[in-house]
């Protein structure tokens, strides 16, 4: 079921009343939202609901075999480590499957064909069922946090509910079971929901995706990231700038319906995004964009390798690693280990140059606000680089717009003043401080019934009057 | 523990004010009165935008869902234009500059079957040279978006071409209420004049149909809906023909799905069919690029090194990269073929009559 669609707002509905009559109880609020998440997940296509339900049942059997294993102290026992291990795999070899089988069958077969055997075993050829990395990531999550002694084991009729809770379900955000179970498991009170907040989220939320990202995605960026050769410079810069609106667009205003949804449930999720173009640096960046992701790469992949802890050298290699690794989540493609390795190779950088220049300049060399522009351009450009290689179908693709943005010489076709200050908003939305957007949410909630009815129906009213016909899947369901 | 929505307060008003207050201070409101200002607002937005609801019901592929939306949205829009709530929408409309699509209603495009004039023959392709690019037209669904940009990729700096690329996602020939391609083409047509057209639809045809006599036809295996179509392909040939132009009708690839496979077989026979029928069009069979050596669907074929390339899309429907370069470097050649053919055929009567 997707967000923006009159399907999802009648089921949100009785989502929402069914929820908060049930919470008093318990069990059977639990197992009501599980099958109201199960139909979330199987509307579409039902054809995968079975793999949600086998990873549930798998991850609680681990996790209850893990904190069986554990130490009467809680520690970590050779046990409870090699079963951490074999949930990891079990895991992994179930997202691998479907994500990278026929990547790693296509390689063998050209292999074999280099040495002259020409093996060919047969394709998966099968659709990625939809939220596959999301729910594998709790599930990881789930049984590591038991292993290391910070999460006691969930019931099972508990995990479900965690695991396949449908606003986080399908593209995150990320929420730990420890975040997830003390609010699922303490009473709610419905007389406090956050609904300006909440509201805020969803119709921001659907504004940017489905105006923002579907007005840029059809005016610029599909026509030249589809054949760069055929526009110029103009077109294809200002191109990449539009494909950094468009997926945090569509990114962000998945996960802000979904935390406001959540919102409204009762249950808070972490947040995801926190204006992530106004960064001064990557490190920076990643504390901002996909926020919940940075944090399970960290927890999850770069602490495991080693962090900073063992030297300078490992830790760019451990920076580097981690972040081809999470190129690589993305799909089984060259665009986007390089989209990684960009992003990886800057990090390490701008580590490097940071202690470089610290050690030589102890004094500013330039005013602060210039370096903070300097820094802001900087930054700005390196991800939008990256980005040209995660958007692009194929390196040779990623290097026409490249190549075109240098040397383009015909004359801007697509770029209009219109969408020139779409870009500019955008971005300026960045710098909106915070306590203006929680000053506009009281005053929202302080509004009288009929004006907030008002305004809830314009919001929805202008959403679908300067929106596309349809509504374009959401980028992040596919990975 | 919280039995009810809104629990009612046995508190002296003023505090109760007082409460409340706070928590809109917060932000906060009770779910009872957060329930009721998301029905009301939800309600509210379906009669305000009722007749676009109604177009994207009737814009469904025929069929039960389509059947269900119409019957739910139909009485909200009666009702939204009894209380003139619509024209808020139609404000909203006008003020964006959205065009007016409304009252496409039933999907159907009339007119009689056309026929050929026996005197037509085959227009005669002229070479291009660098200061008289030869106009080449290529049109069609979201299969023919993939082929275009790879023939604007290998082409479109060529001082021997002026390509012009028109897709439409998710259209076709059977709903012209949802787009309307002869009306585009004939638009298309007149404005940019093309010497040589390749055109390709029927991804998305393989659903229902209503004819004009008011007939619904559920899908290619019926009668009905094959004569339908058959009647809408030759109309579009019909339209694309000029005196100086060339049409190329590329028929459907190979798809991965047995059932959609079949259905596009089906199209296919339709579309070589009417085009046999016709001295200006050409049918260009894709199964020799994307089948194997039956011309059943294949995921990868060896490249000119002997490499797998893939040239799907992981859907089994689309062309990826390599297989929409494959494709506009067939039409590429289509294109010398055809050149050829005329500069043999008037060599021949120079010849004859020299």
């Amino acid at each position: 079921m997707l967000f923006p669609t009159v399907a999802f707002a009648v089921f949100f509905l009785i989502a929402f009343a069914v929820s908060w009559l049930l919470r008093p109880s318990y069990r059977v609020w639990l197992w009501v939202m599980t099958v109201l998440s199960f139909v979330f997940y199987g509307y579409a296509n039902a054809r995968f609901v079975w793999l949600l339900a086998t990873s549930i049942v798998v991850s609680w059997g681990f996790g209850m075999a893990v904190f069986r294993t554990l130490a009467a102290d809680g520690g970590r026992t050779p046990a409870s480590t090699n079963l951490v291990r074999a949930a990891v795999v079990v895991d992994l070899g179930l997202l691998g499957c479907f994500k990278y089988y026929d990547f790693f069958v296509d390689s063998f077969a050209d292999a074999t064909r280099a040495i002259g055997l020409g093996v060919s075993p047969p394709l998966l050829e099968v659709a990625l069922p939809v939220g596959i990395s999301f729910f594998t990531f709790h599930a990881i999550s789930y049984v590591i946090d038991i292993g290391r002694g910070q999460l006691r084991p969930l019931r099972l009729d508990e995990l479900a509910l965690y695991m396949s809770f449908f606003p986080h379900l399908v593209a995150g955000p990320i929420v730990r079971a420890s975040e997830f179970a003390p609010q699922m498991q303490a009473p709610a009170d419905p007389r406090h929901i956050p609904s300006g907040e909440a509201f805020r989220l969803i119709a921001f939320g659907l504004f940017k995706k489905v105006v923002v990202s579907s007005f840029v995605a059809t005016a610029l960026v599909d026509p030249v990231f589809g054949a760069p050769a055929a526009y110029g410079r103009l077109d294809l810069l200002v191109g990449v700038y539009a494909y950094a609106i468009q997926i945090y667009a569509d990114f962000s205003g998945y996960t802000d319906i979904a935390i406001g949804c959540a919102l409204l449930l009762g249950i808070r999720f972490p947040q995801n995004f926190n204006a992530p173009y106004r960064a001064l640096s990557l490190q920076d960046f990643w504390r901002r964009w996909h926020m919940t992701l940075s944090r399970w790469l960290r927890d999850y992949l770069y602490i495991p390798l080693g962090g900073n802890r063992d030297g300078v050298a490992r830790t760019y290699r451990n920076l580097v690693l981690t972040m081809v690794i999470g190129g690589l989540w993305h799909g089984a493609a060259t665009t986007f280990l390089v989209w990684g390795a960009i992003h990886g190779g800057f990090l390490a950088l701008e580590r490097y140059v940071k202690e470089w220049w610290h050690e030589r300049v102890p004094e500013p060399a330039l005013p602060a606000p210039l370096t903070a522009v300097l820094q802001w351009v900087l930054t700005f450009h390196v991800v939008c680089l990256a980005w040209i290689f995660f958007r692009a179908d194929s390196v040779g693709t990623a290097f026409d717009m490249i190549g075109g943005i240098v040397s383009g010489t015909q004359p801007s076709e697509l770029v209009t003043t219109f969408l020139l200050v779409t870009i500019i908003l955008m971005l300026a939305s960045q710098f909106v401080p915070a306590h203006a957007v929680e000053r506009a949410q009281q005053r929202f909630t302080a509004m009288a019934p009929a004006v907030q009815v008002g305004v809830l129906a314009s919001a929805l009213t202008i959403v679908d009057v300067l929106g596309p016909e349809g509504v374009a899947p959401f980028i992040y369901f596919r990975f | 523990m919280h039995a009810d929505l809104d629990r009612p307060s046995s508190r002296p008003p003023a505090v109760a004010r007082r409460r409340s207050q706070a928590r809109a201070r917060h932000g906060e409101q009770p779910a009872g009165r957060i329930l009721a200002a998301m029905l009301v607002s939800l309600s509210l937005a379906a009669l305000v935008n009722a007749d676009a609801l109604v177009q994207r019901a009737e814009s469904k592929p025929l069929g039960p869902a389509r059947d269900r939306s119409l019957a739910i949205w139909h009485p909200v829009q009666d009702v939204a234009h009894v209380t003139q709530l619509s024209r808020l929408r139609d404000l909203g409309d006008w003020l964006v500059g959205n065009e007016d699509e409304g009252g496409a209603g039933v999907p159907v495009v009339a007119g009689p079957t056309t026929t050929v004039p026996p005197e037509v023959g085959r227009p005669a392709l002229r070479t291009p040279a660098a200061g008289a690019p030869l106009r080449v037209y290529i049109g069609g669904d979201s299969i023919v978006r993939d082929a275009g940009d790879a023939f604007l990729r290998i082409a479109g700096d060529s001082p021997l071409f002026d390509i012009t690329l028109h897709y439409e996602n998710a259209t076709g020939l059977t709903r012209p209420d949802f787009f309307d391609w002869p009306a585009a083409l004939a638009d298309d047509m007149a404005a940019d004049r093309p010497e040589v057209a390749f055109v390709l639809f029927g991804g998305n045809d393989a659903q229902g149909i209503i004819a004009p006599d008011g007939g619904t036809y559920p899908g290619p295996s019926d009668p009905g809906w094959k004569q339908e179509y058959a009647r809408r392909v030759g109309g579009v040939m019909d339209a694309l023909r000029a005196d100086d132009r060339i049409v190329f009708w590329i028929g459907l690839p190979p798809m991965r799905e047995d059932g959609f496979n079949g259905r596009a077989e089906l199209m296919n026979t339709i579309f070589r069919d009417e085009a046999g029928r016709r001295p200006w069009m050409t049918y260009v069979d894709t199964h020799p690029i994307f089948g194997d050596e039956s011309g059943r669907y294949v995921e990868r074929k060896p490249d000119q090194k002997g490499d797998l390339v893939g040239l799907r899309q992981k859907d089994g429907i689309h062309l990826s990269s390599p297989g929409a370069e494959r494709l506009a470097r067939a039409l590429l050649d289509l294109i010398d073929d055809e050149i050829q053919t005329v500069r043999a055929t008037a060599s021949t009567t120079s010849t004859t009559t020299g």
